[in-house]
């Protein structure tokens, strides 16, 4: 089979890439029937035409990765998810803080009043958060009280009615129940009748001050309103704190009249006029050096004197 | 730009390449990019693709098969499964590479699932060849003997064990070389080429011993006198 002629034809095969000659070999040239081309051509027509949605799906590089990210963030998400309620439940511990602090004020022993009645700062420092609303309340509603008090006396200089009656009236009033403590506690406003008696009690050393400065009178009164805010719930302790603070610093010297007064200040100019006009000088001076104080840009009659 | 440097003195410095239109032959590299531009949706690129290749890849089953129904069959497939594909078709590989192995591949799927029924059938169509017409020519007696030359060269083609006529076979209609054969069957080139060699040497006895040698020498003669 390898014999040089074998080799030769073999080599002519090679080159001509046929064994019969051409006019036997296009014999062998055989081709699709038309209707084949017909279906072939059909077939890759529909193909082009369907071709764009799926070479955007095939070609489209990120379904994968945005799957595979996707998955990963689920993951993790669900282990954080699954892992939180073992550590912390956020509204839980939280309910439970406070409820733990409420109990704690709770429990706090009532500071004694009447002790941090002489130091205002350290009133301020025992006096907790939680019962500041009732101290605020308890002054606003003294303050209002006050206001009251004022018209009362200017009623009363016309009709001549007694405050020292109308005082008594209100101390008659009966004492604050374990409800009403309760309720001082949890930070709501204390009851109208141990308040009344709280502001009356500040007057009276506001007034003892004024008529005289009577020392006997001033500590009197100061005895009486420590005896009794020490007997008294936090918050009617708390006003009567609010008291004693003033009328330690001298506040409480101005009568109630004057609360009312500094917060207008016409009305309060016209209150030292009628000092002046009373011939209490000293009384006046010291009420304009507050007014100065307290409305520096206020221009009045005796600034412009003074100046 | 030239028109726009010249006036700049800056035509010697960006001298842009003369452009030259070439005019060259079709090669494999283009029939690989007919094949992109089809996959990127230009009809009229398969239509030159389909023009030139489905002579040699219809022949290439036919002589397979020996079978036009079968043949016809397996030469859709062959195109629906390359349309099919398309996207897969990577431009470094040759476009003929590419279609012949498709081919190949249905021709082995067809010859394993109906052997038995190949077999019939070749059989089958044997006697129809014979019917063939031969060559034109003249005379009566050399028709004949052309057909039975014909029929004597299909019938050892059908003797061929399958591994050598598929090599045969693509060595004769697709054009490509021993070793993209020897790619496309999944053997190694000498191997290819010892079966192709195999292959030669039995169809050249067939042909001597059916009288196709004078008959083929006839014909060369013709071919040269005209």
């Amino acid at each position: 089979m390898s014999t040089p002629d074998r080799d030769e034809e073999f080599e002519a095969f090679l080159a001509r890439r046929s064994l019969l000659p051409r006019a036997l070999a296009e014999h062998e040239d055989a081709e699709p029937p038309p209707e084949v081309d017909r279906s072939v051509l059909y077939e890759a027509q529909a193909a082009v035409n369907a071709a764009p949605a799926r070479k955007s799906f095939r070609n489209n590089r990120w379904p994968v990765p945005v799957a595979l990210a996707a998955t990963v963030l689920i993951s993790l998400a669900i282990v954080i998810q699954v892992q939180r309620p073992s550590s912390e439940t956020p509204m839980a511990a939280r309910v439970q803080e406070r409820t733990s602090t409420q109990s704690d004020i709770a429990d706090e022993p009532e500071p004694d009043v009447g002790a941090l009645s002489d130091s205002p700062e350290r009133f301020a420092k025992a006096s907790a958060p939680a019962e500041s609303r009732a101290l605020i309340a308890s002054a606003n509603e003294l303050r209002r009280l006050e206001e009251e008090r004022a018209d009362e006396a200017a009623e009363d200089a016309s009709t001549g009615v007694s405050a020292q009656s109308r005082r008594e009236a209100y101390a008659a009033a009966p004492p604050p129940s374990a409800a009403d403590a309760d309720a001082s506690a949890d930070g709501a406003p204390p009851a109208p009748a141990p308040v009344l008696a709280d502001a009356a009690r500040a007057r009276d050393i506001a007034a003892a001050e004024s008529d005289g400065g009577a020392s006997d009178s001033v500590a009197a009164a100061r005895d009486r309103s420590a005896a009794d805010s020490a007997g008294a719930t936090g918050a009617r302790g708390a006003s009567d704190a609010v008291a004693a603070i003033e009328a330690e610093n001298g506040k409480a010297a101005a009568p109630a009249a004057a609360a009312s007064a500094e917060r207008d200040p016409k009305a309060w100019l016209e209150r030292i006029a009628k000092l002046r006009a009373e011939g209490r000088h000293a009384q006046a001076d010291r009420e304009f050096k507050a007014f100065v104080k307290r409305y520096p840009d206020y221009v009045t009659d005796e600034a412009a004197k003074s100046k | 730009m030239n028109t726009l440097a010249a006036p700049l003195g800056l035509a010697g410095a960006f001298q842009a390449p003369a452009r030259t239109r070439t005019v060259r032959p079709m090669t494999a590299d283009d029939d690989g990019e007919l094949m992109v531009r089809y996959v990127r949706g230009d009809m009229r690129a398969f239509e030159t693709l389909y023009k030139k290749f489905r002579g040699p890849l219809y022949r290439y089953l036919s002589r397979h098969t020996r079978d036009a129904e079968i043949a016809n069959d397996l030469f859709q497939e062959v195109w629906s499964k390359l349309i099919t594909s398309r996207d897969r078709y990577e431009p470094r590989a040759k476009f003929s590479t590419f279609i012949y192995r498709i081919a190949h591949n249905c021709f082995i799927d067809h010859y394993r699932r109906s052997s038995t029924r190949f077999e019939k059938v070749r059989r089958e169509d044997d006697d129809s060849e014979l019917q063939t017409p031969g060559p034109r020519t003249d005379h009566p007696d050399e028709r004949l003997q052309y057909a039975q030359t014909l029929e004597s060269y299909r019938a050892a083609l059908s003797a061929l064990p399958a591994e050598q006529r598929d090599v045969f076979l693509l060595y004769e209609e697709s054009g490509l070389t021993l070793e993209e054969i020897g790619t496309i069957t999944g053997v190694g080139m000498e191997t290819a080429k010892s079966r192709l060699r195999y292959a030669v040497a039995k169809l050249r006895g067939a042909l001597d011993d059916a009288g196709g040698a004078p008959v083929a020498q006839r014909a060369a003669l013709k071919e040269s006198s005209t």
